[in-house]
């Protein structure tokens, strides 16, 4: 009778409750929210229809916010997949130290997103930054570069910010791929071919490959969704240079206190982050999709 | 088509020596196997041959070439690795083709080859799949065919066939033996199973610390060993060694058991012994006779029937070893009774205090 067979269902319960309380509920949530006038100021939600998604497509800051999103994850997730990759290839290798290397690599991981922030806004502060102090000491500029204050540098000084942060994920996910190939495997290809870019391309690539698009992923979601480095270094500006659609579901919901708008913006960066998922695993198909 | 030649070849890993001044010369066309226990350093002075492993003092060449420096893939060497190796995401003619289309050769000669190779090896119907879709010892056949399609100058195997099961082992064996007499090339084979050893080399190396320990054709160093480790690693069921001492009597040595002084046999033949001395006597078990009066006394302990031949595990007094006996059918032997056995003077190796052979 204690057979898995006959009430599947039950058996599944114990995992399912948990899921369904922490994800289904606030999503489903979440959707009413988008749909309903839900104000702080204002007991009453009376149900709005889609009125909450036309504002927001409607709104001055939509196209900027997309631009920029679309922007931000189009740079900082294949740079994190890629500079991941390399690094983890890189530290591969035993020399002296490696081992020590490999902890400090790591490091970016254990600081929480605004420790990260107030360490890149130093980083970036235009007098005392430690970037154009070294500039200057190498005579490339003579004043200071804004990187922050300057609309056309912001967004790129907090896509940088934002690899930093994300890279030793990758590096780990990539250190373990690559350790998960049978080492005579690779010395059969340093039998078969000489040039290790092509060892890499022919073999090495196509065993971490899966690894690759799931990082891919993973990271696109990251930088779609990221709020807290544009909250803590910009503050989404100046004017809208790095106003970021995510950025836009904290300040609809926060500091507008238009918890319905705020949804709606939320559904938005979910169905673009589905096409996104969607337009990758069918631009690299992998075994890992294909399910055999 | 070449030679490969090792002068005080040595390696270490950071404090381990895993090869000590390796000198040897594998000729052209030539089958040499490199066995011992494992540890012995085969493994690594193969890999060293690919290239594989860095030479850290001594000189190596291949075809009279100086190839300390060159690259694996300029070695002119294929290997067939323990676990295959095989490329996962590659199909069985891409595995096979791999090293020719990273060499530039075109398309239609690729093709060529591939079928040429998988025909050899009986291969065909594999092509379009998978490595994960094959059983062990057809991962094994492209392996083989993978090396063999390069046309290399010098085949290595580090040990292809240890992952097989018996069956597949014995019939592998058989077909590498064919293969080699078909592709007159020079092969060089690691591996710790001594059968393959002997049925599969023109010259076996024996390897036991880093050290090249005795070389030759396979049955002079089974009649042959020159020390005690060579006469124990070779041979199956293993030669039973029997601590004795060593008199002389007029112009012959005799020896005795050394726990109880039982005569055991005495020789003229010219023997590099001192005298008084101790000696250990290994003889084969199928050099062993049991015999109805004179011989020496022991007990058995266990016998063990295998159907053309038993092996019967004796007791002998004053010795730790149980000695073990090979006979011929099925003797009428018991667990427990007591036995009589000698055996031919001839057929006994003498080995000093150091454990090496006292032959002259």
């Amino acid at each position: 009778m204690w057979t898995t067979q006959r009430f599947p269902a039950i058996w599944l319960l114990p995992a399912l409750l948990p899921v369904a309380l922490m994800t289904i509920y606030p999503i489903a949530y979440a959707l009413w929210t988008s749909m309903h006038s839900v104000l702080l100021l204002f007991p009453d939600t009376p149900f709005t229809g889609i009125d909450n998604y036309v504002r927001v497509v409607k709104s001055g800051y939509f196209l900027d916010a997309l631009y920029n999103s679309l922007l931000f994850t189009a740079i900082a997730a294949p740079l994190v997949v890629v500079f991941g990759t390399l690094t983890a290839l890189f530290l591969q290798r035993r020399f002296f130290g490696s081992r020590i290397v490999r902890s400090i690599v790591l490091l970016p991981w254990v600081l929480p997103g605004a420790i990260s922030a107030v360490l890149w806004i130093w980083v970036f502060h235009p007098s005392f930054g430690v970037l154009n102090g070294t500039l200057r000491a190498l005579g490339a500029i003579d004043g200071s570069i804004p990187w922050l204050t300057s609309p056309k540098l912001a967004l790129i000084s907090v896509v940088v910010a934002h690899i930093w942060t994300q890279i030793p994920f990758a590096v780990v996910l990539i250190m373990a791929a690559l350790s998960a190939i049978n080492s005579e495997t690779l010395e059969a290809a340093a039998i078969d071919c000489r040039s290790p870019v092509r060892r890499f391309r022919y073999v090495i690539f196509p065993e971490i490959k899966p690894m690759f698009v799931v990082l891919l992923i993973y990271n696109a979601l990251a930088a779609f969704t990221t709020y807290d480095l544009v909250y803590a270094m910009t503050g989404g500006g100046p004017g809208t240079a790095t106003t970021l659609l995510s950025f836009q579901i904290w300040k609809e919901s926060f500091s507008m206190y238009d918890f319905g708008t705020g949804s709606a913006v939320a559904f938005i960066v979910v169905a673009i982050s589905a096409v996104m998922i969607l337009a990758i695993t069918r631009a690299l198909p992998s075994d890992l999709f294909e399910g055999d | 088509m070449a030679s490969v030649e090792l002068k005080n070849v040595s390696k270490t890993f950071g404090r381990v020596e895993a090869v000590r001044d390796v000198s040897l010369t594998v000729h052209d066309r030539e089958f040499v196997v490199f066995v011992g226990p494992s540890g012995c350093g085969k493994s690594t002075l193969l890999r060293m041959i690919a290239g594989l492993e860095s030479v850290s003092s001594g000189e190596l060449s291949i075809g009279g070439k100086p190839m300390n420096a060159v690259a694996a893939a300029d070695r002119g060497i294929a290997m067939v690795f323990q676990s295959y190796a095989l490329y996962p995401h590659m199909s069985v003619a891409e595995n096979l083709g791999f090293a020719l289309k990273m060499l530039g050769t075109d398309k239609a000669e690729i093709d060529r080859k591939v079928a040429e190779t998988a025909a050899t090896l009986q291969i065909e119907e594999l092509l379009a799949r998978r490595p994960r879709e094959l059983s062990g010892g057809q991962r094994q056949r492209v392996a083989i065919g993978r090396a063999i399609v390069r046309k290399p100058d010098v085949f290595l195997f580090d040990e292809p066939l240890s992952n097989l099961d018996a069956d597949l082992r014995a019939q592998m064996r058989v077909e590498m033996a064919r293969l080699h007499r078909q592709l007159e090339t020079t092969m060089i084979y690691v591996t710790h199973d001594q059968v393959e050893a002997m049925t599969l080399a023109d010259r076996i190396v024996i390897l036991d610390k880093g050290r090249v320990v005795q070389q030759g054709r396979p049955l002079d160093l089974h009649e042959r060993p020159a020390n005690r480790f060579v006469a124990g690693f070779l041979g199956q069921p293993k030669m039973n060694f029997l601590p004795a001492v060593a008199e002389r009597v007029g112009d012959a040595i005799a020896f005795r058991l050394a726990a109880d002084r039982q005569p055991l046999f005495s020789t003229r033949e010219g023997l590099r012994l001192a005298p008084g001395g101790t000696a250990e006597i290994g003889v084969r078990p199928n050099a062993i006779s049991l015999v109805a009066d004179k011989g020496i006394a022991a007990e058995i302990v266990l016998v063990e029937r295998l159907g053309g031949t038993s092996l019967l595990y004796l007791k002998v007094d004053g010795l730790r070893q149980l000695l073990t006996v090979e006979l011929q059918g099925k003797p009428a032997a018991t667990i427990g009774s007591s036995v009589r056995f000698r055996f031919d003077p001839a057929d006994a190796h003498v080995f000093d205090g150091q454990g090496r052979s006292c032959r002259l």
